[in-house]
């Protein structure tokens, strides 16, 4: 590659630079933020003192730990942060396995496929259409799912849009390895396992990522599926939610005339449960990071 | 073998759901049972939490004793956090699969569902009379003001379904501001006038010009409306108008169908945006929260502000920070705002009663004994007794029961030589708050009590707020030419109930729209055109049917509440 050191080169190369530290301290600085709030003190915080580093009570630099402390020595945060974890693995392993035996079939040809078209047909119905929130609470309470894990991750188990990327990825594995394999013995559990998933990985590193984010954001389903009784089934997301909405909560108690129903947590707690929800996160993705750029183009390119 | 797997993961598969459907379906729903000899009730009771901490509950918890011994009642508890409970309890009602009892909803909630079919009424037997089963419920009122209550909170069909709440604060709300930088600045009180407040606004500004001068405690972020609702005040728009929209003026008796499109609207949209090009209201009104505003009151950022009469040692702390030594001091203020000082001044009056009290659901009239046993123990809890145990708890007997200063055996409180009752330490006390409250023993934790249901303890109340908010009351009763607006009985049959809920969706968008359009000087409110396009846009989103539907509804409802008048004054005469 030949480096090209014209005035308009290393101009736009700086702009370029510019631009991009920009982004990234447009994306940097809520984090860093989330985290000095959530090691200040809470008056340092109420005094506006808290701008990029962690402040004191006295207003200078320094770490308080108090609301680590209090979140570690807690039940809610900690039990809820284990329920997202297996929560989360176990989504993504199931939706996994689902997936990828469903992509599988409707990636290869139709003679192979008994009602190949009319399947595909009613997976993707399912992407425009919906059978709403009523419904599907009624198949979970007939099927007994009611305030169970299961409740979050069977309904949600397969993603039609994630099925579409899985499949798009096995089409361009070539046909001439399935048959290869059939000549050597193989069956198609067989080929499945042992030809196909090995030669995915980007594409099941991708979905799974695109899976396992899912769930870990994932309170919608915990509110409507699980009582009080399961309460410690609630995932983090969903207890964040309810710290997240404490200021907007106690403002309507106040105006409906309640006696301090609303406990509003400190700023420091409420930042220090929200650093920690997303720190799994942040810590997965450079992992994941080769494949998924990988994964993310699958069919984008033919030939 | 190929087909031998398959058919095998297949049949694997229908029999697990299957087996998932049967095993869901075994659910027995206990509604009575027998128990050495004596018939017992059993409920799901329906209410929200504010927390996602463990609850007392079963057959040991001290208030399910309480309330199985007195009352033969047993209650399981579906407890759901605060801000899902709307929808969690909407779809429980779509889904079939709500509880016996309903506890926490806002009354247009509780009419939607009675007019949907979900609730069942409170049998008038009950609250009619003198031995009526809920006589200590209804006592909580006067006799006018108990009729009063019944005819604001009943249904279109003049059936009430839910136990109405006292609400024990006449007044709350009123302007409080720096006493010290008024002090300072030589200003003796606080204004009468809008033009008054202006001026004096403007005269702070002079001293403090980088600062906000009027600020809000997060209202705005429930709707932008609340975050002006002292400004509502002063052009003789009702503080509550973002939710109940018509009004009946106090000095002329005229109904006033829809307030924010009226000429006095337009006057207090002018001013907000005098007041807003000059400085001196808060930029971030509508957006600011609680702990905005804390920040703000740390920083000196507000000198005054339209809130809870109660709140102004919280503000004095939290402006003094970690400098307890810092000169300042917030006061509420028995003046209130007018625009129109000849015609008098408007406060705030608070509701008669509050409704978050228990509806019941469909059927469960069906068995009378059983709904009669619920409704002698929610009448119970409006009994001082009731009201001590739900607010305090269970008192030692003996004062040895109380060693090294920790109550033995759970109890909770002790009365003191007054006969005022008292936490004993270890327990949390809502009105000397000194202790941690997650450290500190809760009723509702210890003892599973569903917290205060109609009326709190009222030593309790008065050490909490009680006292101050009534010095307020008495403070704006003793103002000369001080009103406030009653609340005007609206009962809508099923279609008018639906035809409402739609319009009020439309109608609350575009009208928040324009009040942050009218605050940020996007519109003018001075200019016709841009008022005229307020109007229109209204009127594409159906004010003009809104209008037709809050008028025919109010006549239909005052004609019908004078009937029920007559008919109760007949009653008494001919006995």
């Amino acid at each position: 590659m030949v480096k090209d050191n014209s005035v308009s080169s290393v101009v736009l190369d700086i702009v370029i630079y510019v631009f991009l530290i920009l982004l990234m301290i447009v994306i940097l600085y809520p984090i860093i933020y989330i985290l000095s709030v959530s090691l200040s003190s809470s008056d340092a915080f109420n005094a506006g003192k808290v701008v990029l580093w962690p402040v004191t009570g006295s207003g200078s630099f320094g770490l308080d730990f108090e609301a680590y402390k209090e979140i570690i020595t807690g039940r809610t945060v900690p039990m809820s942060f284990l329920q997202s974890v297996i929560n989360t693995l176990l989504y993504t392993a199931i939706s996994l396995a689902f997936t990828t035996t469903l992509a599988y079939p409707l990636s290869r040809s139709k003679d192979r496929v008994p009602f190949h078209g009319f399947i595909t047909k009613i997976i993707v119905f399912t992407m425009f259409f919906t059978a709403g929130m009523i419904p599907v609470y009624l198949i979970v309470q007939k099927l007994g799912l009611l305030n169970t894990r299961w409740s979050m991750i069977l309904p949600a188990a397969i993603s039609t849009y994630n099925l579409v990327v899985m499949r798009s990825f096995f089409e361009s594995v070539p046909v001439e390895l399935e048959e290869a394999a059939f000549i050597d013995g193989a069956n198609e559990l067989t080929i499945f396992a042992k030809i196909i998933l090995p030669l995915s990985k980007a594409a099941l590193a991708t979905v799974g990522l695109f899976y396992g984010v899912y769930m870990w954001n994932q309170w919608f389903s915990a509110m409507l599926y699980l009582s009080d009784r399961a309460k410690d089934l609630y995932p983090l997301q969903y207890i964040i939610r309810q710290i997240v909405m404490e200021n907007q909560l106690a403002a309507e108690a106040a105006a409906a005339g309640e006696l301090n129903t609303v406990q509003v947590s400190t700023a420091s707690l409420k930042y220090a449960t929200l650093f920690i929800s997303i720190l799994p996160m942040l810590c997965v993705y450079p992992f994941i990071q080769k494949y998924f750029v990988k994964g993310v183009m699958v069919g984008s390119v033919k030939g | 073998m190929k087909f031998g797997v398959k058919k095998i993961v297949a049949l694997a598969a229908a029999s697990v759901l299957t087996v998932s459907c049967l095993t869901s379906c075994g659910e027995a729903n206990r509604q009575s049972f027998e128990e050495d000899g004596q018939t017992y009730y059993s409920y799901w009771l329906n209410m929200y939490t504010q927390d996602s901490r463990g609850y007392a509950e079963g057959e040991d918890a001290n208030f399910a004793k309480v309330i199985k011994n007195k009352f033969n009642v047993v209650l399981n508890y579906d407890r759901i956090p605060r801000g899902d409970w709307e929808t969690k309890t909407n779809l429980s009602y779509a889904v079939g699969n709500e509880a016996d009892i309903t506890t926490g909803g806002k009354e247009p909630q509780y009419k939607k569902w009675a007019t949907e079919g979900y609730l069942d009424p409170i049998p008038e037997e009950a609250y009619t009379g003198d031995d009526c089963i809920l006589k200590d419920w209804k006592a909580l009122w006067s006799e006018e003001d108990f009729q009063k209550v019944l005819s604001l909170a009943k249904s279109s069909d003049g059936q009430l379904y839910y136990l109405p709440t006292l609400r024990q604060e006449k007044a709350q709300m009123c302007w409080v501001y720096r006493k010290d930088v008024f002090d300072k600045l030589g200003i003796k009180e606080f204004p009468k006038t809008i033009d008054e407040l202006y001026d004096v606004c403007v005269k702070i500004k002079a001293a403090y010009p980088d600062k906000v001068i009027i600020s809000c405690n997060g209202m705005g972020t429930t709707s932008p409306g609340s975050a002006i609702t002292g400004f509502c005040q002063a052009y003789w728009i009702p503080e509550l108008i973002m939710q109940q929209h018509s009004f009946v003026d106090p000095v002329t008796g005229e109904y006033e169908p829809y307030a924010l499109t009226s000429d006095r609207a337009r006057e207090m949209y002018k001013t907000i945006k005098k007041f807003n090009d000059a400085g001196l209201i808060d930029k971030q009104l509508f957006s600011i929260d609680k702990d905005g505003f804390s920040s703000r009151l740390a920083n000196d950022n507000c000198f005054i502000a339209y809130d809870y009469v109660y709140n102004i040692e919280d503000f004095t702390k939290k402006t003094k920070g970690t400098n307890a030594d810092k000169d300042c001091e917030w006061a509420w203020s028995a003046n209130m705002v007018t625009a129109y000082p000849e015609k008098g001044t408007i406060y705030k009056r608070d509701p008669l009663y509050s409704n978050w009290g228990p509806a019941f659901s469909d059927g469960i009239d069906e068995d009378m004994d059983r709904y009669n046993a619920i409704l002698t123990m929610f009448n119970w809890f409006a009994t001082e007794e009731g009201q001590l145990y739900n607010t305090y708890g269970v008192k030692a007997d003996d004062p040895e029961e109380i060693k090294d200063g920790v109550a033995e055996d759970n109890y909770s409180y002790y009365m003191d030589e007054d006969g005022n009752p008292h936490f004993n330490p270890g327990w949390y006390d809502e009105s000397n708050p000194k202790t941690d409250k997650k450290e500190d023993k809760l009723l509702t934790l210890e003892y599973g009590s569903m917290g205060s249901q109609f009326k709190k303890q009222q030593y309790m109340f008065d050490s909490i707020r009680g006292k101050k908010v009534e010095a307020l009351f008495d403070a704006f009763s003793a103002q000369p030419n001080y009103y406030y607006f009653d609340q005007i009985p609206m009962r809508y049959d099923e279609d008018e109930e639906q035809e409402f809920t739609d319009l009020e969706v439309a109608l609350n968008a575009k009208r928040d729209e324009y009040i942050q359009r009218f605050f940020s000087g996007d519109v003018d409110a001075n200019n016709d055109a841009n008022w005229n396009q307020y109007i229109s846009d209204m009127n594409k989103v159906g004010l003009q049917d809104f209008i037709n539907i809050q008028t025919t509804v109010y006549e239909r409802t005052k004609a019908a509440v004078e009937q029920e008048e007559a008919a109760l004054k007949a009653a008494e005469a001919a006995e």
